[in-house]
């Protein structure tokens, strides 16, 4: 036991070099941040209800965020403004630092300011409508009915410019930035999206065929249950052979027998829509591919038994006496759903969906497995990423990659509360 | 009035329920059919059961795959962590639950944000850990044995104090203590001079190396699970407080009140913790993956299983025999401990 060997490995200092490697250029990610930001602001506006006084506070928060996103942007294009100007005079400073001051490194200097210049306009627009809407709202001028209208108006208008930067903003990190890693993220967004959905919506199915005891019910929930107990990696496994892309997997053979050619499984990496539609679409339009809908229908596999039991257990803890309420006041089936089941069952579901989004921003065994030696990139999710890094010893990187990923899934939780509080509100 | 409306509606519960049912078991199927089958029947198309029951794929994996080996891996790993989760969280929770010290909140919600970082996030970090590259290893081992001997000298107070309430005995625990702890510490010394075997595993796992390729690794990261602590808090704190009023008013401290009263009192919740940390330790697979270089002596099922999949890349029934060995002691549990599994599981969730 001595500690005369022991030196603390100490690497160099690197500063943000490695946030700026992964998301680009770092200005312009924090915008598309800030923007993405506004575009859940912009769904909380549509979907308020603008009749009651709170709105001036709403509003208040609102134009504060903007103004200050619109600062922030108008610096940032004088910034760049004088610095393009410099770097077409040809001033030594400027060719220096053109690597770092670029959002696109590749494209023509004299193309980068109109990014910035775009997103500071559609701003100024917004932040000029909500101040007026929050003008006329506040001093209550305006009958109820026009101040729902200036509501939806300056919801839909951040949702226009919040759209409009994050799109072009996304590009140029793209352009800039560690284009796998970031399409990664993509990727993490349709796995999320795709699992918390479908196990969401079938664990509700489940949950209501469950409901009031019938016959063989423990049988049911037992085998249910099973598909969320058993080790992800045997079943990971299983379905690597079952969605292989031999001709002889289990997926394939049951295509054949319906008159489908085999198809490549979680080896492809063709967008879904293609094989729908027919379409030739790329990029973030054309939606997860096959393989990821492969990876999809893991995550639904494996999660929806537990949802379905977690609902069920929310359902029987509805008081029975309110649905002969209902049924007194002649309400029908879908009346009730509405108004009783889904208000009393919204708090379940919020924690069902906050919980599988922090799951799923965190997948990785069953894509391992899944993948093998496979490599395709439409279903390499985040953690994926930043566990290749790792295991080619850039610990360094890796890390930034993972506080990156740790900050989206703080930021995704907190919008989540800020979207759903409006149903939550019910299920006091 | 609900007897006629789910007779109506019983059909098409049955239905949707049946569907659910052949949906989840048909990987299961299929992995357990595969297993039996030959090489060329699992290649082969339009074949989905085997011609016979092949139990020598099992041995095939069992011996020559060292899926044995994985297995007693996995059950040496699974059972310490679960035991060592149980007494360190135990631990933990009681003291977020008894005292009230200052910041002592604040350290519990610290405690809870940890509940919020992924694996993955932890990882990097963690690797240099164990690597020696922040903390000299020679001061990382004892602490980790001084602490562990702490909360085992505890928890040897609270199995004998069961022991006496259990059998009406009235040991003194501070004799039995030295008593074991001698006999432990003794015979390990003695077996580590006399057997080289021990003394090379003793090596291996606290020697002044790094962790990896250990059984420590895959073990004393996890001991402070979050979600144990959060647990065993809450049913600290569902102890009337006339109880520990009652104690202290008897002159018994912290530790009287811990091992005699709050742990008989809570072993059905032991038995819940200890259930699902034996889960998440038998599924964890991406540390021990990282931690666990090239030789296989520590692989567990999980990690074998992959390590085995990437070598042999063709023969897939061989693949089946290994899914079905590693999830066959989960699903005999499950079977076991059905309606205490589906109330903890869903109580807390068994991945992340």
């Amino acid at each position: 036991m001595s500690v005369h060997r022991w030196r603390p490995v100490q690497g160099r200092f690197l500063g943000a070099d490695h946030y700026q490697k992964a998301l680009g250029d770092i200005t312009s990610a924090l915008i598309v941040l800030a923007a993405f930001s506004a575009l859940i602001v912009g769904a909380w506006l549509l979907t308020r209800d603008w009749r009651q006084l709170f709105v001036k506070k709403a509003l208040i928060i609102v134009l504060a965020v903007l103004t200050v996103l619109l600062i922030v942007t108008l610096f940032r294009a004088i910034q760049l403004q004088i610095f393009v100007n410099a770097y077409l005079e040809g001033m030594d400073w400027a060719y220096d630092a053109a690597p770092r001051m670029f959002i696109d490194r590749w494209s023509d200097p004299e193309e980068q300011v109109p990014f910035i210049a775009r997103s500071a306009r559609s701003l100024f627009g917004a932040v000029i409508i909500i101040s007026i809407a929050k003008v006329l709202v506040g001093l209550s001028i305006v009958r109820q009915s026009y101040r729902r209208l200036f509501g939806r108006a300056s919801g839909v208008l951040v949702l226009y410019s919040g759209g409009q930067i994050v799109s072009v903003g996304w590009e140029k990190m793209m352009g800039s930035g560690d284009s796998d890693f970031l399409n990664s993220l993509i990727q993490t967004v349709f796995y999320s999206i795709g699992t918390i959905s479908l196990q969401v919506s079938l664990g509700l199915i489940i949950a209501f065929a469950l409901y009031r005891r019938l016959r063989g019910f423990r049988f049911f929930r037992f085998i249910i249950f099973l598909p969320y107990v058993v080790p992800v990696v045997a079943m990971a496994t299983v379905f690597r052979l079952m969605y292989g892309s031999r001709e002889s997997s289990l997926s394939n053979q049951f295509l054949s027998v319906i008159g489908v050619e085999p198809l490549r499984w979680i080896a492809d990496s063709t967008p879904i829509t293609s094989y729908l539609f027919g379409l030739e679409l790329s990029g973030l339009i054309a939606g997860p591919s096959l393989g990821m809908l492969t990876v999809i229908m893991f995550g639904v596999f494996s999660y929806t038994g537990y949802n379905a039991v977690i609902l069920l257990a929310g359902l029987t803890s509805i008081p029975l006496d309110l649905y002969e309420a209902a049924e007194l006041e002649g309400a029908t089936a879908w009346q009730t759903f509405r108004h009783i089941t889904m208000p009393l069952l919204s708090p379940i579901i919020f924690f069902l969906v906050i919980t599988g989004l922090i799951g799923t921003f965190q997948a990785f065994t069953h894509i391992y497995i899944m993948l093998g030696p496979i490599v395709n990139e439409s279903i390499h999710t985040g953690v994926i990423m930043i566990w290749r890094q790792i295991e080619i010893g850039k610990f360094g990187y890796a890390s930034a990659l993972s506080v990156i990923l740790f900050v989206l899934i703080i930021l995704l939780t907190i919008w989540q509360f800020s979207l759903f509080s409006r149903f939550q509100e019910f299920g006091e | 009035m609900q007897t006629t409306a789910s007779l109506k509606n019983a059909y098409g519960r049955y239905v949707v329920l049946t569907l659910t049912a052949i949906v989840s078991l048909i990987p299961f199927v299929y992995m357990v059919s595969v297993s039996f089958m030959s090489l060329g029947e699992a290649i082969n198309t339009r074949i989905l059961l085997p011609s016979e029951l092949r139990f020598e794929n099992y041995q095939l994996a069992w011996e020559e795959a060292r899926f044995s080996r994985y297995l007693m891996n996995s059950i040496i790993v699974t059972i310490a962590t679960a035991i060592g989760q149980l007494i360190v969280c135990s631990l933990a929770g009681y003291a977020f639950a008894a005292s009230n010290i200052p910041g002592g909140k604040f350290l519990f919600i610290l405690v809870l944000v940890t509940l919020m970082v992924p694996e993955a996030v932890l990882i990097a970090p963690l690797y240099q850990v164990i690597l020696g590259r922040i903390f000299p290893m020679p001061i990382l081992n004892l602490v980790t044995v001084s602490i562990l001997g702490l909360c085992l000298i505890v928890w040897l107070s609270v199995v004998v104090s069961l022991v006496n309430t259990r059998f009406h005995r009235q040991a003194s625990p501070g004799k039995i203590i030295l008593a074991v702890l001698l006999i432990v510490g003794g015979g390990l010394v003695w077996l580590s001079i006399e057997l080289p075997e021990v003394r090379q595993v003793l090596l291996d796992e606290f020697g002044d190396s790094n962790w990896l390729n250990t059984y420590t690794v895959m073990v004393v990261p996890f001991l402070g699970n979050a979600y144990c602590i959060f647990l065993f808090r809450q049913f600290f704190k569902q102890l009337p407080s006339e109880l520990w009023q009652a104690a202290k008013l008897e002159g018994a401290s912290h530790f009287q009140y811990f091992t005699q009263v709050a742990v008989p009192l809570t072993l059905p919740a032991f038995a819940t913790i200890g259930l699902l940390s034996f889960i998440w330790s038998w599924n964890s697979f991406m540390w021990p993956r990282l931690t666990q270089l090239d030789h296989r002596g520590h692989f567990t099922l999980a990690v074998g299983l992959d390590a085995f999949t990437r070598d042999q890349g063709t023969e897939l029934h061989l693949w089946m025999a290994g899914a079905t060995i590693t999830a066959l002691p989960v699903l005999v549990l499950y079977i076991f401990t059905l309606r205490v599994f589906i109330s903890s599981a869903s109580r807390t969730g068994l991945k992340g």
